[in-house]
Formats: structure tokens, sequence, C-alpha cells
């Protein structure tokens, strides 16, 4: 099975192509240029926020195969905090960032890792039919 | 729409919270006593928590976002 980095690194290469499109859209069509920062913002938090759950998440199984204790840390509040922080620029500055567009970009990482995942366990089970020799027979 | 906003701000935060809780709390106790059992299995149920507790933690998210968007317009 694929492990975190694995899922990490397709997470970074899909998050940079969708700001590159960003992008492009900011460069290319001028109206639509505080959407585009919003989307660019909250993907930018999203993604921040799946990084440090990445780390977290390991730092939790790690403490349960050695048996020692959990470190305790502010969990969900910090990646909340980071979310409304990132939605307050919005409210105080509307002609750089769209705020529907910031809020809903908030949730691009997870949708975008149930995507990854699919892919790449349907490309690992390929990968596992041809070592079986399954397609050549 | 001042008192209708902050009740909606505080359901969608509280609502959010009540379930993103639930569902966290079974997913990391579940993938802790896998790791318990069986630590070879470590680095699949590290990757499956991962992934769950990232959809769990959208809608929490997002309902934060929304009862600060209320919150402000009230």
């Amino acid at each position: 099975m694929i492990e975190i980095p694995g899922y990490i690194y397709w997470l970074t290469r899909t998050t940079f192509i969708f700001w590159a499109i960003c992008l492009l859209v900011v460069a290319l069509l001028p109206d639509y240029r505080p959407i585009a920062f919003g989307l660019i913002a909250g993907s930018a938090v999203s993604y921040v926020n799946t990084k440090y759950l990445a780390r977290k998440v390991r730092l939790i199984t790690d403490a349960a195969a050695n048996g020692e204790k959990k470190k305790r840390g502010l969990g969900f509040s910090q990646r909340a905090a980071v979310s409304v922080a990132a939605v307050i620029l919005a409210v105080k500055f509307p002609q750089w960032f769209e705020m529907y567009a910031l809020a809903g970009s908030l949730v691009f990482a997870p949708f975008a890792l149930i995507v990854i995942g699919f892919i790449l366990s349907r490309h690992e089970e390929r990968n596992s039919a041809n070592e079986r020799g399954e397609k050549n027979a | 729409m001042g008192a209708l906003a902050f009740i909606a701000a505080a359901i969608a935060v509280g609502l959010g919270a009540l379930g993103a809780g639930i569902g966290n709390g079974l997913i990391v106790s579940k993938t802790v006593e896998g790791v318990a059992r069986q630590p070879e299995a470590k680095s699949t149920l590290q990757t499956l928590m991962f992934i769950g507790v990232g959809l769990v933690e959208a809608l929490p998210i997002i309902g934060v976002v929304l009862a600060f968007i209320f919150y402000s317009q009230a």
C-alpha cells in the first residue's frame, strides 16, 4: 500500500497544478482575480492543514506502536484557527479575496486525497496484477 | 437577522464539532487498537487513518468558517 509520504507527494503536485491554473486565470481574466486569489489562499491553507495532520497521524501511530504516551498539542483547534485566519483575510480584504471561493477551497486537500487514493490504489492493483502475470495470461 | 445569525453560527459549530468528535474518536481508537495488536500493519493503518481523519475534519472546518461568516454578517 502507498504510504503517507506518497500521498503527500501527489497532493503537493496536485496543489501546485491547481495554483498554476489559478494564476493563469489571474493573468488572463482580470475580472476573476478575487475568485482566483481566494481559491489559491483556501487551497494553501488546506494543504498546510493536511501536512500538519499527516505529521500528527504519524506521531500518534508511532506512539501507539512503541507503547509511548501521545504528545499533547492543540490538535483540531490549530487547523480551525488557520482556516478562520484565512477567512478573516477575506473579510478584511474583499477586493483581493472572494470569501465564498476561499471557504469552498478549504476542503480542496481532503477531496483531492480521495481522488489521489483512488488513482494510486487502481495503479497499484494493476501493477500487482502485472507482476503476477495475470495480464499476459 | 442578528439573533438568528448567532443561532445559525452556534448550530453550525456545535453539530459539526459533535459529529466530527465522535467520528475522529472512533477512527483514532480503532487505529491505535489495530497498531497495538499488529505493529507490522502500521503503515497501512496510518494511511487509512490519515485519509479518514482528513475527510472527517473537513466538515467541522467548514462549520467553523460558516459560523464565522454568519457572525461577521450579524
